[in-house]
């Protein structure tokens, strides 16, 4: 990419681009993107655009195109419809790919030790944030651009306001530069790009999260974009929260609909204020955290933790129960370090993990359970149940794909793998050793699985305890539930040291194993929201139909056995899809609970299936992953080398 | 132990003893680029040879198909005897190898590091002490037992390093620039510590770019570049095949044109350089030995106040193998 000298210099800039366009990756990554939102727009829009004709058809307007012969009129208009479709799918592609795309800016030089010599150039330390933080932003904007074609014919079907768009434009700005000053800051505490990757996405997190909560409290651009075109809804609704923020807010966002360029501008100054304090953040941690040492922050954190509690007992004069003293080895030297030396292992430190992850979980548990008594829906445990099962896949993927190359980017892998254990040994005790970080994590998802079950019987869904057959019921969902968390939890695992062991740097393993975990999840997530499309023709099929179709797509699905003992929940609904289970038996003959029972546990067997299929390709592979000679593997090339001589 | 085999390690006898490595034709080639070109070597139980090339020569290549690590090679690799390809576990048991970048699991002590690789060797749980306290002794750590590796200098882990090589007592080390980035007073220890290896029968495969470091360790040396081994034998060996000559200096109180002539017309002598106050020689060793030159100076009428040989020199010979051909 050649860079217009538009300013007169900006060295920093000009390598960072430069160094990026040089890479093969990013042309990769960046024409698969734009494919992606291309497409994922085409089908929006082709959606959208149906179901609007339909809709004009029944009102009568499709014959004023029609007579026309100019099918394209009867677009007119749909700008209006279209717009709030797309634009959140832009809000959605910055917020996705713009912290990993930052948040190697900072850390990379870390990892490679150039830091030090950008230090003593001429640049000053705002400039060096500012130039990196633009060369991440021009890619973000040169990858929105391409669909800025979309949007002008969205513009040019009417029904759009110009101020609405050019509000829109500096709101998606402003959101690149949000996210950006964010990863940013963690780019510049963090010693890996793995620490600040892991960083910033949790931040991330944690702000979607905050805008589920209550939006107006985060008035991100997204809320505000949201809030202009009126379509802001949340569990706690917008009404709610601006009655929070007074009345003066209020009657200053209604005015929206006639000043929206003024009232967006004020809007985003808290967003503003705080890129601001990033890039103040950033650049007031970019010296103190340069030289940090590399060793994990989260030991140093328990270390010091540690240290506070050793002085209180000893001014206490309690007891310590676990002391810090050597250990030894037995049997499994490489779980025995997985387990007693490392962060993620330690029973200590897990346990304050677990608390950490439990209790505010099993708060917002409680208080669905008492809030929620009269209200049929357990649905509001759903967020909760996302956000530990995502919290779950990034942190088993981040751990299970540096299991290796975390040891081969400290060169401490050839030591290993040069001693008789055989690579079989060395993946099994590596996972091995992570099985308590599993159980650790497997907790929080339990804990509202189960919730749903005591939500069932609280809220009288036929349910009642003095009915064997029913605790019978609850028992085989509440093993199931346990069964299925595991297996998924292992599966991830395995996939992430089957994906993240090959790379040779820490940082690329996490990407891809990540990438490849969230893809799957988001595959498997595309082809379960084809039932939207169809949402309109269910009511056709039967919930025969609707059950097994459900069966079906969760084979497919990476959490698919844990969904699938969700649904075997509902099947204690006693009107599963409003027919009751008599009816239901009288129009199948068969019993549908039973059913139920069974296709989840087809679904849950073929999940452990794949896993035991994906744990023996693993172990197979030892060799290639580890990338050393293996006994195991010497047969094949036997074999293969035997026919090679046969062709010649 | 074998201590009586290494005494006479220095002669060739790949006939009578097994080798302890053995390599055929080697090839190591990364995607187009060959970065090991063909080498065949024997090394015979108890002899220390050493490899010398510049960086990027192959070095590393060689050990890490010798240490199993490398799956894609051709040609054969043996180590006392078994196929690295086909037995490599079995390789590893016989073997200890040090990596040229090495790091060591900073969450550890060393002792826990040293327990850790016994488990990981498959020492009897009851020997383990036992044998770590030994190592430990024979690396002169016991001192640094209980501190985190991280903390140990880069001399200290290179022992560590070492003692965890040395914990399933293996017949064969592969040792890659192990003295790499020392201090002059960690590389001599670390050549006592070779020293005493030798002493204890090991077969050592050592490499470094620098040679006279390994020229009073090594029974025989190998100079490798670009991926071939261009010489290889004892160091006198290698000095015959480059047909380098022998420099002496010599000063005579009659030096004169008449006795330039008569030294000159030695056999043997392939030329004489004046110097401001001596004479500069150079003779082909193989015709006229030091004390042959000796005896013909004296009876060409010399009168010598001075005979001095120069030095091998080492590095002349690395020049002039690797002329302006380092990667
Ligand atoms: N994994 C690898 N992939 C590609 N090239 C490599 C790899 N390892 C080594 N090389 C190349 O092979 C050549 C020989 O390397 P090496 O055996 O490490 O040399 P030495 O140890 O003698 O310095 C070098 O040019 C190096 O760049
Ligand atoms: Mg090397």
């Amino acid at each position: 990419m050649r860079i217009p000298r538009l300013v007169p210099e900006l060295p920093l800039l000009r390598r960072e681009l430069t160094e990026l366009s040089a890479r093969k990756r990013t042309y990769v990554v960046r024409s698969l993107g734009a494919m992606v939102l291309l497409a994922w727009v085409l089908w929006v829009s082709q959606n959208v655009l149906s179901a609007w004709q339909q809709q004009q058809q029944q009102r009568g307007m499709w014959a004023f195109g029609g007579a026309l012969g100019v099918p394209a009129a009867s677009l007119m208009g749909a700008g209006e419809v279209l717009f709030p479709r797309l634009v959140p799918l832009l809000f959605l592609a910055v917020q996705l790919l713009m912290p990993s795309m930052v948040c190697g800016s900072i850390t990379i030089e870390k990892e490679r030790n150039t830091l030090g010599t950008l230090f003593v150039t001429r640049l000053t330390p705002l400039t060096i944030v500012f130039e990196k933080l633009l060369s991440r932003l021009v890619p973000m904007l040169t990858f929105l651009l391409l669909t800025f074609p979309m949007l002008a014919f969205v513009y040019s079907l009417g029904g759009v306001d110009q101020r609405v768009l050019l509000a829109t434009i500096w709101l998606i700005l402003w959101e690149c530069l949000l996210y950006a000053s964010i990863g940013l800051m963690c780019s510049a505490w963090y010693t890996t790009t793995v620490g600040a990757f892991v960083a910033s996405y949790v931040l991330s997190a944690v702000i979607f999260t905050l805008i589920r909560l209550n939006p107006v409290l985060v008035p991100t651009p997204y809320v505000i974009w949201q809030l202009l075109m009126g379509a802001l809804a949340g569990p706690f609704g917008w009404q709610s929260g601006s009655i929070m923020a007074g009345a003066a807010v209020t009657s200053f966002v209604a005015r929206a609909g006639q000043e929206p360029i003024r009232v967006t501008f004020v809007l985003t100054i808290p967003a503003m204020l705080t890129v601001v304090f990033c890039v103040m953040t950033t650049r007031f941690l970019l010296y103190r955290r340069a030289f940090v040492s590399q060793s994990s922050l989260l030991l140093r954190a328990f270390r010091m933790l540690d240290g506070f509690f050793q002085r209180l007992n000893d001014r206490a004069g309690g007891v310590q129960i676990i002391a810090d003293r050597e250990s030894y080895p037995d049997e499994d030297p490489v779980t025995w370090r997985e387990r007693e030396k490392k962060s993620m292992g330690r029973a200590r430190y897990l346990i304050r993990i677990l608390v950490v992850l439990e209790f505010p979980t099993l708060f917002v548990c409680l208080m669905s359970v008492m809030y929620s008594v009269n209200s049929n829906t357990s649905s509001g445990l759903t967020p909760l149940w996302l956000l530990a099962w995502l919290l779950a896949l990034m942190i088993v993927t981040v751990k299970g794909s540096t299991l290796i190359s975390s040891e081969r980017t400290r060169e401490t892998l050839d030591a290993l793998l040069s001693t008789p254990l055989s690579g079989r040994d060395i993946l099994l005790q590596k996972v091995a050793g992570m099985r308590r970080l599993l159980l650790v994590l497997a907790t929080p998802i339990l804990t509202v699985n189960l919730t749903l079950v005591m939500m069932t019987v609280q809220s009288g869904l036929g349910v009642s305890l003095a009915n064997l057959n029913q605790l019978l019921w609850l028992l085989t969902y509440a093993v199931l539930s346990v069964f299925s968390t595991w297996t998924t939890l292992q599966l991830l695992a395995w996939l992430a040291a089957l994906v993240g062991s090959r790379a040779r740097a820490q940082a690329r393993s996490v990407f891809a194993a990540v990438t490849v975990a969230l893809g799957l999840a988001g595959v498997s997530w595309f082809v379960v929201g084809q039932e939207r499309i169809f949402a309109g023709q269910s009511e056709l099929r039967g919930p025969l139909e609707v059950t097994v179709g459900n069966a079906v797509r969760q084979l497919f699905r990476i959490d698919g056995s844990l969904q699938a003992t969700q649904s075997l929940l509902w099947s204690m609904e006693p009107r599963p899809y409003g027919y009751s289970t008599e009816s239901l038996e009288g129009l199948y003959g068969i019993n549908f609970p039973l059913l139920r029972l069974f296709l989840c546990l087809g679904v849950v067997a073929w999940h452990w299936i794949l896993l035991r299929t994906l744990r023996a390709l693993v172990l197979r592979r030892s060799q290639w992953l580890l990338g050393r000679v293996d006994e195991s593997e010497w047969e094949s090339g036997a074999v293969k080398s035997l026919f090679s001589g046969v062709g010649r | 132990m074998q201590g009586e085999q290494a005494a006479d390690a220095g002669v060739q006898l790949s006939g009578v003893r097994p080798a302890a490595i053995s390599l055929r034709n080697l090839r190591v080639t990364y995607g187009r680029f060959e970065a090991v070109k063909g080498i065949s070597l024997d090394i015979p139980e108890g002899e220390v040879f050493g490899f010398i090339g510049p960086n990027g020569a192959g070095k590393s290549s060689t050990f890490r198909v010798l240490a199993t690590l490398q799956p894609k090679f051709q040609g054969q690799a043996y180590v006392c005897g078994l196929d690295v390809l086909r037995q490599p576990q079995k390789v590893r048991d016989v073997m200890g190898f040090v990596p040229d970048f090495f790091g060591v699991y900073e969450d550890l002590t060393s002792l826990e590091y040293l327990h850790f690789f016994a488990a990981a060797y498959r020492i009897p749980s009851a020997k383990r002490k036992g044998t770590i306290d030994d190592v430990l002794t024979l690396t002169d750590m016991t001192h640094k037992a209980h501190s985190p590796v991280d903390g140990l200098s880069r001399g200290m882990k290179q022992r560590l390093a070492l003692a965890r090589v040395l914990l399933h007592d293996p017949k064969v080390l592969l040792l890659d620039e192990p003295s790499s980035g020392l201090d002059p007073r960690a590389r001599i220890e670390m050549r006592e510590l070779l020293k005493a290896l030798r002493e204890m029968g090991k077969t050592i495969l050592i490499s470094s770019h620098i040679l006279s470091e390994l020229a009073q360790l090594c029974t025989r040396i190998g100079i490798i570049e670009l991926g071939r081994m261009v010489a290889e034998g004892s160091l006198n060996e290698i000095y015959r095949q480059l047909q380098l000559m022998r420099v002496v200096h010599i000063r005579a109180d009659n030096a004169g044109p008449e006795l330039l002539e008569k030294v000159r017309a030695i056999a043997g002598v392939e030329s004489v350089e004046q110097q401001v106050d001596r004479w500069a020689l150079r003779l082909r060793e193989e015709d006229l030995s030091i004390a042959d030159l000796h005896a013909g100076l004296v009876a060409a009428g010399a009168r010598l106040t001075m005979l001095q040989p120069e030095a091998m020199d080492m590095e002349t010979a690395f020049m002039k193998l690797t002329e302006g051909k380092t990667a």
